[in-house]
């Protein structure tokens, strides 16, 4: 045991140093992926599934809902995180009173996220066959009863496979979060990686993400694989 | 059961203008009839059949399904009186996501207890022959089995009127038969009217009893099968009637100038057809004792529709003129309709 320590301590000096910071910061990253990952989830799946239905020809065509919603999905995506971070500070601070630290974070990191996961449930939906549909539309069936039963059922792995390349993209997002503040394992790696210059801390970090990556990765494969029948 | 009044439909184009899909058409569909409409892609057929459960609502005209004008009920409304209208598809459009049982219990969802709903969807699949198939998914049937399970879903709410979107027209033709076989079976125990829209006269000769000929949006012909079959009165008609009859072949045999048809001098081509109900008689042994003439048949394609023959013959009479004049005249007055295709000698027989 204690020699296992003594090889961590002489291979990645500075991190064996701060074992409680370091996993404190696997923590925040945890909770802001966590937090702004379900408020997202739920925004983004709400807004792909309206876009799909209220699309000219969908089952509940609104013209004006539609291009609402295409227009700032659009608008969004195409501002870089690193701007929106900066210029939702205002809204950030009058919603939970801070712009700084993991509360801070969440709701830049939901802006950043919702268009993105909107266009992967938008693009899961689309590979529903309009036969299928119809067929659902011939039995009767309302559009709720299309959303639930035939909609979102059908295309399950779709939704798993978006879900899982958002999550990864949210990990991406909420380290550059951590760089202004948020904490996390980006501001573990910024903070004493780069600007103190303890490049192991960086190497750790880095291995720590892909290894977290690999993790959302293959539970997402597997929900797929499940869901696909 | 089913009466279209009227009914047009107009689709906007790719150039900006619009296409009409369906012109001004009106069409009644008896109870426990079967009704064919048939055209070939593009005819505007498939269009509708969607006007008649207002999948496509028309731009103009009524649509009525058992008495009940579709065209003027709420949304609320027109989605309980779907329920008793079937569907079925050339593409099945099965969900994927479920098995056979679970596509059959989905239009039941919400209107039975669920012993209710599993004695049901058991008596569906057993009355289209898959009760060993339920948990089966869609990947794991044949196309015919698709259908089948389309079929029981479709009958799920027990409709009375059951729509065919060219349902066989992605099937092999012995599946196509055997389906064709179920709806005439269940048309005729479950009393279940049905129009089948389709590309094949096979299909119409097989199960319909009454058939629409549809063209450019407009439907050109109408009327029951044996009568269209026997005396069609547009080109088109005749095109999908030759579709299935070999008895066109003798246009190509001629321009290929195949032995089979090079005439001697006094010799001609004749082409034979039914047209009434009531043709029984030896003809062909008939005219060659009572007129001396001698009768090569090159073809024969002779089906029965309805208990009666259809169809007819391509024969080579020769003889002397006026006892094939005679033996011609003799057949007309019989109800055979003789069309002289060729008189022409070939040079090289002569």
């Amino acid at each position: 045991m204690s020699q296992t320590a003594a090889l961590l301590e002489s291979i990645i000096p500075n991190v064996a140093s701060k074992w409680p910071v370091y996993f404190r910061s696997i923590a925040e990253t945890m909770v802001m992926v966590g937090i702004s990952g379900a408020i997202a989830f739920a925004i983004g799946l709400t807004l792909g599934v309206t876009i799909t239905i209220t699309r000219p020809g969908g089952v509940m065509p609104r013209p004006l809902v539609y291009h609402t919603i295409d227009k700032l999905v659009n608008f969004f995506r195409s501002i870089p995180f690193i701007i929106l971070l900066a210029a939702l500070i205002p809204l950030t601070r009058f919603v939970v009173g801070t712009a700084i630290g993991v509360k801070g974070a969440i709701i830049p990191l939901v802006f950043g996220t919702v268009p993105f996961f909107t266009r992967q449930i938008e693009a899961a939906l689309a590979e529903v066959d309009a036969g299928v549909i119809e067929a659902a539309q011939s039995m009767g069936s309302s559009t709720t009863g299309i959303v639930f039963r035939v909609y979102l059922k059908e295309s399950l792995s779709g939704i798993a496979r978006g879900t899982t390349i958002t999550a990864i993209n949210l990990i991406g997002l909420s380290a550059m979060a951590g760089a202004v503040g948020a904490g996390g394992l980006g501001d573990f790696a910024i903070r004493y990686g780069h600007q103190r210059n303890q490049l192991d801390v960086t190497y750790v970090t880095v291995l720590t993400l892909v290894l977290i990556v690999n993790i959302i990765q293959a539970i997402g494969n597997g929900a797929a694989r499940c869901a696909r029948k | 059961m089913i009466v279209l009044q009227n009914i047009s439909k107009s689709f906007p184009s790719e150039g900006g203008g619009s296409v009409e899909a369906v012109r001004n058409v009106s069409l009644r569909v008896g109870k426990g009839e079967i009704q064919g409409v048939i055209g070939f892609s593009g005819a505007g057929k498939s269009t509708l059949v969607r006007c008649i459960n207002l999948l496509e609502r028309p731009d103009a005209g009524e649509v009525f399904v058992g008495g009940v004008e579709l065209t003027a009920l709420s949304d609320g409304d027109l989605r309980a009186a779907r329920k008793k209208i079937g569907m079925i598809f050339q593409q099945f459009n099965l969900f994927a996501s479920r098995t056979a049982w679970g596509n059959v219990a989905y239009p039941l969802q919400y209107s039975m207890t669920r012993a209710d709903r599993a004695e049901k969807v058991a008596a569906l699949l057993r009355l289209v022959g898959l009760e060993d198939k339920g948990d089966a998914y869609p990947s794991q049937l044949s196309g015919g089995q698709k259908q089948r399970v389309a079929i029981a879903r479709a009958l799920a709410n027990e409709p009375s009127v059951l729509l065919c979107d060219e349902a066989t027209s992605a099937l092999d033709p012995q599946t196509t038969l055997s389906i064709l076989r179920l709806l005439k079976e269940l048309n005729v125990k479950l009393g279940l009217t049905i129009v089948v829209i389709t590309h094949e006269m096979q299909v119409v000769k097989e199960i319909c009893d009454r058939v629409a000929v549809m063209e450019n949006g407009e439907i050109v012909e109408e009327g029951d099968v044996f009568s269209v079959f026997a005396a069609p009165k547009k080109q088109i008609t005749r095109d999908f009637i030759d579709t299935t009859s070999n008895l066109s072949k003798i246009h190509a045999l001629i321009a290929e100038r195949s032995p089979l048809v090079r005439l001697k001098p006094g010799e001609r081509i004749v082409r034979l057809r039914y047209v009434e109900k009531n043709v029984s008689e030896a003809l062909i042994s008939t005219i060659s004792r009572k007129f001396d003439v001698n009768a090569n048949i090159i073809f024969g394609d002779i089906e029965f529709l309805g208990g009666a023959p259809i169809g007819g013959l391509i024969i080579i009479v020769s003889g002397q003129e006026d006892r094939i004049e005679s033996a011609l005249s003799f057949l007309r007055s019989r109800n055979v309709s003789v069309e002289v295709i060729s008189d022409e000698p070939d040079r090289r027989a002569a």
